[in-house]
C-alpha cells in the first residue's frame, strides 16, 4: 500500500481520484506513540458501529414503524424472515457491546487525560456522538413497541414535562399528540434511523480530528518517556486487527451463548398502556442516568443534574488545564478517577435494582462523587501540579 | 443434518405457499407405505416434536399462541399437508397466527373458572420460575387433600402459582391420551417434558441453530486470532 510502484490499475484510480494515494499514504504512515491496548478501543468502536450500520438496515427492510403492525413485525422477523433472528441478535446484542466499549473509550480517555489541549475537540465531537448513541439507542429500544418499550419510553418522554412553563406543550409538540402512540413511534423510527447516518458523518470528524493533532502518548509523564513513533502499518494495523478479533469473540459468546443477559424480558410481551409492568428497568448501558432521575425528589431536579452529569464532561478540557496527563502518576486524579469509575458502576447498578431507599441513596453518594471529581478534585489537583511546573520553569508539553 | 434439512424444508414451504396448487408436494412419500420394509424402527421423535402434536391435541384446544402462524411449524411437522389440515380445522390457513379457540375474552373466562389461558408465545420466557415451573406445574395435579375444598371448575394443583393451589385449568394430560409414532410412553412427566419443550421452540426457536452458529464464528475467530497474535510478535521483533 506505501510503496510508490504503481501497477496499471491503481494509475487508472490514480489519475480520476489524486486523493487516494496520499489518504492511504497518510493513514498507513500515521504516527503513533508507544500506546497501550487501550488505544485499540476506537478500532472496536469502529467495527462494532459498522455492525450496527448494517444490520440496522437489513432490519429496517422488515421493520413497520406502524402502532398495529410493529411488534408483530419484529415477530416476523424473528419467526419468519430467513435469517432476521441471526440479524436481530446481532442488532441487539451488538449494542451493548458498542456501548461497554464507548465507556471504556472514555474511560481511557478520562484516566489518560486524552481530553486535553490540543485534543479538545477529538473529546468534544467523541462526547456529542456519545449523546447521539444515547438517543438513538433510547430511540431504537422504543421500535419493539412492547411493554418496557411503552413504559420506558414512557417514562423518560414524561421527564420533559418537569421543565418549567413549557415542559407540558413541549412534551405534545415531540410527541404529536398527548400519549405516546403512533405519531410518535413513527417519529422515534425517523430519529433512529436518521441518527445511523449523522453519527456516521460524526465518527468521519472524530478521526479527522485526532488525525490532526495525532494519538496521545501514555508514557510521557512517567519515569522513563518513550518519544518514539512507528507508522501505523503494519504494527498497530495488526494490533488494531487483533483486539477487534477479541472483541468479536467477546461479541460471539454474548450474542449467540448468552442471549438472555440481555433482558428484554418484558418486551415478548406487546405494549398495553392500561398495565404497568411490575418495575420498569432501563437497559443497563442508560440506567446511570435514570437513577439519577429516580435519586432527586424533585422531577425538574433530576433532570437537570442528569443533563449536568453529561454537560460536565464537555468543560474538561477547560476544568483541568495541568501540564500532566496521565492519571497514573497523578496521586489525586488517580483516587479521584478511581472514585469515579466505582460511581459510574454503582449508578449502573442502582438504575437497574428498584427504588429502595438504600440504592437511592447510594445513587445520591455516587452523584456527589460524579461532580466532585470533576468540579473539585481534577481543578484542584491541576492549580498544584501547574504551580509545581511553574516553578520548576516548564513549560507546557503537549 | 437435521437443521440443513429443516432450513430447506423451511425454504420450500415459501415457496409452495405462493402458488397453492404446489402445497402438496409431500405425496411421494405414500409408495414407501405401501410397502414397508420389516421391522424397521419409526424415527426417533425430537422432545419439541411429540410436544407440538400434544400442543395440537390438548392446549390450543383453550390457549393460543398468536405469535406463531401455523406455517411456523414446518420445522416441527415437515408435512404441509398436515398442518393444513390443522389449521382448516380452526378455520385459518398456513399463514394465520393460531389465534385462541374462544371468539372473546369474556367466553374464554366464562369457559374457564373465570381465568383467561394466557397466550403461549413466549409463556416459557415470561412466566415465572419458567420451563422448570411449566413442567413440574402440568405434572403437579393432586387429589384434593382432605379438609380443603374446591369451587367448581377448580382444580387442586400444589405448584401452580395463583389461586393458592386452587388452580382453574382442568388436568390437561392423562396417562396415554396420545400416540407417539415413535413409540415413546404418553406417561404424564413425559409429556409435560416434551410440551415444555415444544414451549421453550415456540419461545425462541433459534436456539439450537444459534449455539450452532456461534460455536463456528468462535473457532473462526479462534483461526484469525491465532494467526494475528503470529503476525504481532513478529513484527514486535521486527521493531
Ligand atoms: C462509536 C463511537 C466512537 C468511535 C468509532 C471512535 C473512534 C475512535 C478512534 C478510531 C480513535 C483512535 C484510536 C484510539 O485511540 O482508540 C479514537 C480516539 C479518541 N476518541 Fe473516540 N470514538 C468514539 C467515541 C468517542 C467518545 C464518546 C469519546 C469521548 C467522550 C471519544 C474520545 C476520543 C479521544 C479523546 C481519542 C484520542 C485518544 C488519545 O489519543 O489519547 N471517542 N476514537
Amino acid at each position: 500500500m506505501t510503496d510508490d510502484t504503481s501497477t496499471p490499475a491503481t494509475g487508472w484510480l490514480d489519475t480520476r481520484l489524486p486523493f487516494l494515494r496520499p489518504f492511504c499514504r497518510h493513514m498507513a504512515r500515521f504516527p503513533m506513540p508507544p500506546v497501550n491496548l487501550f488505544w485499540t478501543l476506537g478500532a472496536c468502536l469502529l467495527v462494532a458501529f459498522g455492525l450496527m450500520f448494517v444490520s440496522g438496515l437489513f432490519l429496517s427492510l422488515h421493520y413497520q414503524p406502524d402502532l398495529a403492525r410493529a411488534f408483530d413485525s419484529v415477530e416476523a422477523i424473528e419467526r419468519r424472515v430467513p435469517s432476521g433472528w441471526l440479524i436481530r441478535s446481532l442488532h441487539t446484542g451488538g449494542v451493548s457491546m458498542l456501548f461497554a466499549a464507548l465507556y471504556l473509550h472514555v474511560g481511557r480517555g478520562l484516566w489518560y487525560g486524552s481530553y486535553k489541549a490540543p485534543r479538545e475537540l477529538v473529546w468534544l465531537s467523541g462526547l456529542f456522538m456519545m449523546l447521539l448513541f444515547m438517543t438513538t439507542a433510547f430511540a431504537g429500544y422504543v421500535l419493539p413497541w412492547g411493554q418496557m418499550s411503552y413504559w420506558g419510553a414512557t417514562v423518560i418522554t414524561h421527564a420533559v414535562e418537569a421543565i418549567p412553563g413549557i415542559g407540558h406543550g413541549l412534551l405534545v409538540y415531540l410527541l404529536g399528540e398527548d400519549t405516546l402512540g403512533g405519531i410518535a413511534l413513527h417519529r422515534f423510527f425517523i430519529l433512529h434511523f436518521t441518527l445511523g447516518f449523522i453519527i456516521a458523518a460524526v465518527i468521519g470528524l472524530h478521526v479527522l480530528c485526532l488525525h490532526g493533532t495525532g494519538s496521545s502518548n501514555p508514557t510521557l509523564d512517567g519515569p522513563r518517556p518513550d518519544r518514539t513513533t512507528r507508522p501505523f502499518a503494519p504494527f498497530h494495523m495488526v494490533k488494531d486487527c487483533l483486539a477487534v478479533c477479541v472483541f468479536l469473540a467477546l461479541f460471539a459468546v454474548l450474542v449467540f451463548f448468552l442471549p438472555e443477559l440481555l433482558g428484554e424480558l418484558d418486551n415478548v410481551i406487546p405494549a398495553n398502556p392500561l398495565k404497568t409492568p411490575a418495575d420498569i428497568t432501563p437497559e443497563w448501558y442508560l440506567a446511570p442516568w435514570f437513577a439519577m432521575l429516580r435519586a432527586i425528589p424533585s422531577r425538574l431536579g433530576g433532570l437537570a443534574a442528569a443533563a449536568a452529569s453529561l454537560l460536565v464532561l464537555f468543560i474538561l478540557p477547560w476544568l483541568d488545564r495541568s501540564p500532566c496527563h496521565n492519571a497514573t502518576f497523578r496521586p489525586l486524579v488517580r483516587v479521584g478517577m478511581g472514585l469515579f469509575f466505582v460511581a459510574f458502576f454503582t449508578l449502573i447498578l442502582a438504575g437497574l435494582h428498584g427504588a429502595t431507599p438504600l440504592w437511592v441513596w447510594l445513587s445520591r453518594l455516587a452523584m456527589l462523587v460524579w461532580f466532585l471529581v470533576f468540579l473539585v478534585v481534577l481543578p484542584l489537583s491541576a492549580y498544584r501540579e501547574r504551580k509545581k511546573a511553574g516553578s520548576s520553569s516548564r513549560g507546557e508539553t503537549p | 443434518m437435521k437443521k440443513l434439512h429443516a432450513l430447506l424444508t423451511c425454504t420450500a414451504l415459501m415457496m409452495a405457499m405462493c402458488p397453492p396448487s404446489l402445497a402438496d408436494t409431500d405425496e411421494p412419500i405414500t409408495p414407501i407405505q405401501k410397502s414397508p420394509p420389516p421391522a424397521e424402527p419409526p424415527p426417533p421423535m425430537r422432545p419439541e416434536e411429540r410436544g407440538l402434536m400434544i400442543f395440537q391435541q390438548v392446549c390450543s384446544s383453550c390457549h393460543s399462541m398468536e405469535r406463531a402462524h401455523y406455517g411456523d411449524m414446518i420445522t416441527l411437522q415437515p408435512s404441509v399437508t398436515a398442518l393444513q389440515h390443522w389449521a382448516q380445522q380452526r378455520h385459518a390457513g398456513l399463514e394465520s397466527p393460531i389465534a385462541s379457540p374462544y371468539p372473546s375474552v369474556a367466553v374464554g373466562k366464562a369457559n374457564n373458572g373465570g381465568d383467561y389461558p394466557p397466550d403461549l408465545s413466549h409463556i416459557a420466557r415470561t412466566i415465572r420460575g419458567g420451563p422448570d415451573y411449566i413442567r413440574q406445574m402440568l405434572a403437579g395435579y393432586r387429589p384434593v387433600p382432605p379438609g380443603v375444598t374446591l369451587a367448581p371448575h377448580t382444580y387442586y394443583n400444589p405448584v401452580a402459582l395463583t389461586h393458592h393451589h386452587r388452580f382453574k385449568m382442568r388436568p390437561p394430560l392423562h396417562e396415554g391420551m396420545i400416540t407417539f409414532p415413535d413409540g415413546t410412553q404418553a406417561t404424564i412427566p413425559q409429556m409435560a417434558s416434551d410440551v415444555t419443550a415444544f414451549l421453550q421452540w415456540a419461545d425462541d426457536a433459534h436456539r439450537s441453530t444459534r449455539r450452532f452458529i456461534g460455536t463456528a464464528v468462535l473457532l473462526y475467530l479462534a483461526l484469525l486470532g491465532g494467526m494475528l497474535i503470529a503476525l504481532w510478535r513478529l513484527l514486535k521483533k521486527e521493531a
